[in-house]
């Protein structure tokens, strides 16, 4: 390893020795050496930008790479500060507090390794290794629905990551090469080729949140804690999402593009729908993790410009659902409930919250100036170019089905009448969420860059 | 050389078939630890002829682990409560699933040799598709979380026979990371039935968070 793929492997390194070091047994020491390890990983993925890209050993560093390093590493610190209270609110957590930490670091160990390895089967291997380091996570309040939820990720994840495994197989039997570096050069073809890179589609999109093959989705967002849940919806459904792009980057053909627009839209309609009508406030934002990951392939599907609005929505959806996430942790430490019926005077009651709350809504489903919003206007002018206007008045109804369904819940929550006495505490608790909608904000900053970076990739 | 794949797959076929008419979990498990074996065997002779270490390798690795430990950790306590060890009830009625699963046999040669062997070129290639399909059709069709991990396990099988032995070459550092996480999936599943398991009394129970 020279000096280069060391600086590369920093935010990798900085969460295994987090991994190691949380499970020692000393008073505080796994929340210290976790912000420590949380910390320099930002560091080194901010070192990564001033580097050169690299395509030649075991690293694969684009511009893709490093926009989703720094995303998962800036999620990964503002889930390691949020535990340390929330994780006081657990009655009777599933594992002690170390053990909890081993897992998050290891957790976002696996998903940074799955962005910057320079194979195509090692992605694969990081992504399913992102389920085993996770499962017992999902489990942390440790009561028969969080269980069961876990299993049900398991057993649908990997059983669908086995269908990208397969596809891995074929990709190789028609090149004969799985460096990410040699096959992104390569323009692929034949009818092997097509079958593996829709096989791709459909093993990852299960992990990726894609409808119908996602079903664990909202039993796993629901149900596991909001830390968790937030690193979930904001940059693991993205690191599944990032095997999709990798392995559909060489291919032009349409076929492949029709396949990642079906799934596209089905997923933002159902899951826009499914959003607009729950009465449980955590699957209401899984579902709408699920639409944005449609609108996402909607936006690979139709070329330069929705790639690139693909990959801001993609950055900026991540630190919005992390503050929601983060926001409904602190309800359901002082409601103890997810019912959104039963929730009424956030605004009053606890303030910080209750405006986060609605402002991180709004980033969330697309209002501008927030990221998302320019995410998604990037991509319905893909669409428009690509399949014309019908088509994207069609996503457009479905997006504003979300925006209205959510928002109506969230402002009842918020700004109903309420009657008791005002319960905020914590300044970590109010504080994470909201550095987090201010980076939803300030990745709007990114667009102009993002060409310049994404030079090459998607077509851009 | 392609002869012994013939064969190989015959068995696992056969394997796969059996594993669809059972309802002991035991039994479910033994006959994937015997499939793995037998594809141990398969890749040790392929190995042996073609002068490979990484392939006698990964023959070894797939004895030990596919054929014994997870099998090990599997089974490991599961006759400590009775409805563990066999099947309560399965989705499909037993002699429905298993003219599914021979159904699903023809169909994968059928599918195989009109639109894909042009394409792969292996003769043999319809065998994993096969067993694939059989693996998710147990997953599918039965309610027992250890015979749904087998099912699972099956399908891991058959890409194993695709990657090794059908469409050879497949690089070793993979192979590798794949065994890893398959052990950490058995690993992790393990705990969650346990804690499953010791909250409550089947596996039929009704959770009414986990709906719409």
């Amino acid at each position: 390893m020279n000096a280069i793929d060391f600086a590369y492997a920093v935010p990798l390194l900085a969460s295994l020795v987090g991994a190691l070091l949380s499970i020692i047994p000393v008073l505080y020491l796994e929340e210290i050496v976790s912000v420590v390890a949380s910390v320099a990983s930002v560091l080194g993925a901010v070192l990564m930008f001033t580097l050169p890209d690299t395509s030649h050993g075991i690293f694969y560093v684009d511009g893709l790479t490093k926009v989703m390093t720094l995303t998962i590493s800036l999620v990964y610190t503002s889930a390691v500060i949020y535990s340390i209270t929330y994780l006081k609110h657990l009655d009777n957590p599933l594992f002690q507090k170390r053990l909890y930490y081993f897992l998050l670091n290891s957790f976002v160990l696996t998903m940074l390794f799955s962005v910057v390895a320079n194979n195509l089967g090692l992605i694969w291997v990081g992504i399913e290794a992102t389920t085993v380091t996770s499962a017992l996570l999902v489990a942390t309040e440790n009561n028969e629905t969080t269980i069961e939820s876990a299993w049900r990720y398991v057993i649908i994840v990997s059983s669908g990551l086995v269908i990208s495994l397969l596809s891995i197989v074929l990709l190789y039997a028609a090149g004969k090469d799985l460096q990410l570096a040699s096959y992104l050069f390569e323009r692929g073809s034949g009818g092997l080729f097509t079958a593996a890179v829709l096989l791709a589609i459909v093993g990852y999109g299960t992990k990726a949140g894609v409808i119908p093959l996602s079903s664990w989705l909202p039993d796993v967002h629901g149900r596991a804690p909001s830390p968790v849940s937030a690193l979930f919806s904001g940059v693991l459904l993205p690191v599944a999402m990032y095997g999709i792009v990798r392995v559909v980057q060489p291919t032009s053909l349409p076929e492949v593009h029709l396949v990642l627009l079906i799934f596209g839209l089905l997923t933002v309609a159902v899951a826009a729908i499914l959003a607009a009508r729950q009465n449980d406030y955590k699957r209401m934002f899984a579902y709408s993790t699920a639409e944005k990951m449609g609108m996402i392939l909607v936006g690979l599907s139709t070329g330069p410009i929705g790639a690139l609005g693909a990959v801001l929505l993609l950055v900026s959806h991540a630190f919005a659902k992390a503050a929601a996430f983060f926001l409904t942790g602190n309800l359901l430490a002082r409601y103890r409930t997810t019912h959104i019926h039963d929730i009424h005077g956030v605004a009053a009651r606890m303030p910080k919250t209750g405006y986060s709350l609605f402002f991180a809504s709004l980033a969330v489903t697309g209002a501008p100036p927030f990221g998302v919003f320019l995410g998604e206007l990037l991509i319905l002018a893909g669409v428009v170019r690509n399949y014309g206007i019908v088509l994207a008045a069609f996503v457009s109804l479905f997006l504003l089905i979300a925006f209205i369904g959510i928002n109506l819940r969230i402002v009842a929550m918020v700004f109903s009448p309420s009657g008791s006495d005002p319960m905020e505490r914590g300044r970590v608790g109010t504080f994470v969420p909201i550095l987090n909608i201010m980076l939803a904000l300030a990745a709007i900053g990114l667009a102009p860059l993002l060409p310049h970076l994404l030079k090459g990739v998607l077509g851009i | 050389m392609i002869h012994y794949i013939d064969l190989l797959g015959f068995f696992l076929i056969v394997l796969a078939l059996f594993m669809q008419w059972q309802i002991y979990v035991t039994r479910v498990i033994v006959t994937f630890a015997t499939a793995s074996m037998l594809i141990a065997a398969a890749l040790l002779y392929s190995g042996l002829v073609s002068g490979r270490l990484p392939v006698v390798i990964l023959a070894a690795l797939t004895a030990v682990v596919r054929g014994i430990t997870i099998p090990a950790i599997v089974v490991r306590g599961l006759h400590a409560k009775p409805h563990r060890v066999r099947e309560q009830k399965p989705v499909l009625p037993i002699a429905t699933s298993i003219v599914v699963s021979l159904a699903l046999v023809l169909g994968s040669y059928a599918i195989y040799n009109l639109g894909l062997r042009s394409a792969v070129g292996a003769q043999a290639g319809f065998l994993p598709l096969a067993l694939f399909l059989q693996g998710g059709f147990l997953i599918v069709t039965r309610r027992n979380a250890f015979i749904q991990l087998a099912g699972y396990l099956s399908m891991e099988n058959a890409v194993l026979l695709l990657g090794s032995l059908v469409l050879p070459g497949f690089p070793f550092i993979v192979e590798g990371g794949v065994i890893l996480d398959l052990v950490g999936v058995v690993v992790v599943s393990r705990i969650i039935m346990r804690l499953r398991e010791s909250g409550q009394s089947g596996e039929d129970h009704r959770h009414g968070e986990l709906f719409g």
